[in-house]
């Protein structure tokens, strides 16, 4: 299996937002290049930016502005991470059908008490294939 | 106008982050971009040539993704945006409320029994009382029927309703693996109950064996988690999905034919409906039901695994459901592919303005052309009996045989022309417009088909059916003619 190595700060950065959000998701943008993950922008609630139990959204202007910054300091949008409260760390039909192809997307599962497991996944352009990837933490 | 790509975008669009486009409209702008970057279309638009769900553009802050604002001027000066829209939901959960699995508790031969599902992460404790919880009604305890109901009471579910109408005889023997011959003749759901009984005498099994209908199906299935669909016929299938969509239940869908077999998951929170992707059933006596037109041995294994499969993956809320999906497994070459079933805007059933909302006010014997209607010019038929007596007295007669080749194979009709029924419109000349005609089948349905597609052709010869096909013939002429192999 392919890999997505994962900076263990911007781990660090992950397991906080996601308790802070919990039991809503939470979600942030991947900063980093190829497929190494060296920093992460969590995306706070506000503006068309939401967060509940079984939903998130980005507003794409905010996106646009975080883009424009990360830009400015010579940094790479790379994927999107997320969080599934109360269920498995696997792609659902809407995670699906927003996917950008070639994007990293990472999903984190968490209960109440526990911060559970971890996966990465990428869907390629050709045949839309959904691949699953180790996701390794350095 | 000058167009903004988004970072997230730009290895579709040679990796620029602006691009100058000399038109005015968001229409063509888009053509523009696409012509440029044909890599791009992959990205912008679905199979379906329709935007895809996760682009947007904006112009001066303001979201124009709605094809209304396409044709609109933009002025020179203005920026166009085109961003992705970023967003996700959580994966279906276990349609087994927490209370009720709350409620159960196990005993310790449960967990002795259970142990193999208790060891697996996905499944374990939690997951094991959901199954027991979980209230699942099983239409048909026939071929699909047989693994099915087994393979949920290995499994451990709490309530298992079984409805089937019919009674077990030698020929279902080949493919219902649930009955035994010391079960011949007898009611299909006894049968069933008692392998159940034999795999775990705490599963609560109600047995009904009555034929479902429109007035009694919402009282069988109101109140269940699930409902199996193990049945062989489109009426029952019609009725079944309608009744799901109204009781909110969620449905498995299966279906064998011959070597091909088809499941999938309908109903579930909203999701496509049967009638999606199916909104009328084949004319009847097009294509032949599984009894008819036959099924190999494990095939129904195979399905019906499949279906108990994904019914417990519901129960438990793991993993990627066949939601929407229909996934069509070819046994003789081993291929397999997943079609995607869209919801039906206009959908009889399933939609906010649905013109079925009762199953009572629809007439789905009727809609399936299976009652016997006055006809213009009704078709005359014969029994068995009366055919065997005119071709005993001697009487000139043309039996026509519209059965494939490999059904003649089992039982041939002594003096028959042979014309399968796609021949028949250019072979209508090989007749006798003289002589009284009959034609044969297995049940007796095809036959009728047959007489109608000559009638369209123009011909005028005196047509007759036989009445319940030579399935109802054999047992009169040919134990004596030995026309069986």
């Amino acid at each position: 299996m392919d890999e997505i190595i994962i900076d263990l700060e911007a781990y660090r950065k992950m397991e906080t937002a996601a308790k802070d959000g919990y039991p809503h998701e939470s979600c942030a943008i991947l900063l980093g290049a190829g497929n190494v993950i060296s920093d992460i922008k969590i995306i706070k609630e506000g503006a068309g930016s939401c967060m509940a139990e079984s939903f998130y959204q980005i507003d794409p202007l905010k996106l646009y502005e975080i883009e424009k910054e990360t830009e400015r300091r010579s940094q790479k949008i790379i994927g999107f991470f997320h969080t599934h409260t109360f269920c498995e760390a696997l792609l659902s039909d809407e995670d699906k059908n927003y996917m950008i192809p070639e994007m990293i997307y990472v999903v984190l599962s968490l209960t109440e008490t526990t911060v559970n497991r971890l996966k990465g996944y990428k869907k390629e352009t050709e045949n839309e294939r959904i691949k699953e990837y180790e996701v390794k933490m350095i | 106008m000058k167009v903004y790509i988004s970072a997230t975008l730009r290895s579709f669009f040679g990796r620029n982050n602006s691009i100058e486009v000399s038109k005015n409209t968001i229409k063509e702008m888009l053509e523009d971009l696409t012509d440029e970057y044909p890599e791009s279309t992959k990205i912008l638009y679905d199979d379906e040539k329709k935007l895809r769900q996760f682009i947007q553009i904006f112009v001066d802050g303001d979201n124009r993704t709605n094809s209304k604002y396409w044709d609109v001027e933009i002025p020179d000066n203005k920026e166009v945006l085109l961003l992705p829209a970023v967003a996700g939901g959580a994966p279906v959960n276990s349609i087994i409320p927490d209370e009720r699995r709350k409620a159960v508790f196990f005993d310790d031969a449960e967990i002795e029994r259970f142990g193999r599902h208790l060891l697996l992460k996905d499944i374990g404790v939690k997951g094991q009382k959901r199954i027991k919880a979980a209230r699942v009604a099983v239409v048909g305890a026939g071929a699909l029927g047989s693994p099915v109901i087994q393979y949920l009471a290995a499994a451990g579910v709490g309530t298992i309703k079984v409805i089937d109408f019919d009674e077990v005889k030698l020929e279902n023997l080949q493919s219902q693996v649930i009955h035994t011959s010391r079960d011949l003749n007898r009611p299909k759901v006894a049968s069933a109950r008692d392998k159940i009984k034999n795999i775990n005498r705490n599963i609560k099994i109600e047995a009904e064996n009555i034929r479902l209908e429109a007035d009694n199906i919402v009282s069988e299935i109101d109140g269940y988690d699930i409902v199996i669909d193990c049945t062989d016929n489109f009426k029952a299938r019609y009725l079944i999905n309608d009744a799901c969509v109204l009781c909110n239940i969620p449905l498995v869908f299966g279906a064998i034919y011959q070597f091909e077999g088809q499941v999938g998951i309908f109903n579930l929170e909203g999701g496509p409906c049967y009638r999606c992707q199916f909104p009328e059933p084949p004319q009847a006596g097009l294509v032949p039901s599984c009894s008819e037109g036959g099924a190999i041995s494990p095939l129904p294994g195979i399905i019906g695994s499949i279906q108990a499969n994904e019914a417990l993956k519901l129960i438990l809320g793991i993993g990627e459901h066949l939601d929407g999906k229909l996934l069509i497994i070819d046994s003789l070459y081993l291929t397999s592919r997943i079609l995607k079933i869209k919801k039906k805007t206009d959908c009889a059933v399933c939609t906010k303005d649905a013109k079925i909302t009762r199953v009572e006010d629809f007439d789905y014997e009727d809609f399936c052309g299976l009652r016997e209607v006055e006809e213009e010019i009704p078709i005359e038929g014969f029994t068995p009996e009366e055919l065997t007596k005119r071709l005993e007295s001697g009487e000139p007669i043309t039996i026509v045989d519209v059965r494939e080749p490999h059904e003649r194979a089992i039982l041939r009709f002594p003096n028959a022309i042979v014309i399968p029924i796609g021949q028949l419109s250019r072979r209508k000349n090989e007749l006798n417009p003289e002589q009284d005609t009959v034609f044969i089948c297995k049940e007796g349905k095809r036959s009728v088909l047959a007489i109608n597609t000559l009638r369209e052709a123009g011909y005028v010869g005196r047509m007759y059916n036989l009445k319940g096909g030579l399935d109802a013939m054999k047992d009169l002429i040919f134990p004596h003619e030995g026309a069986w192999l």
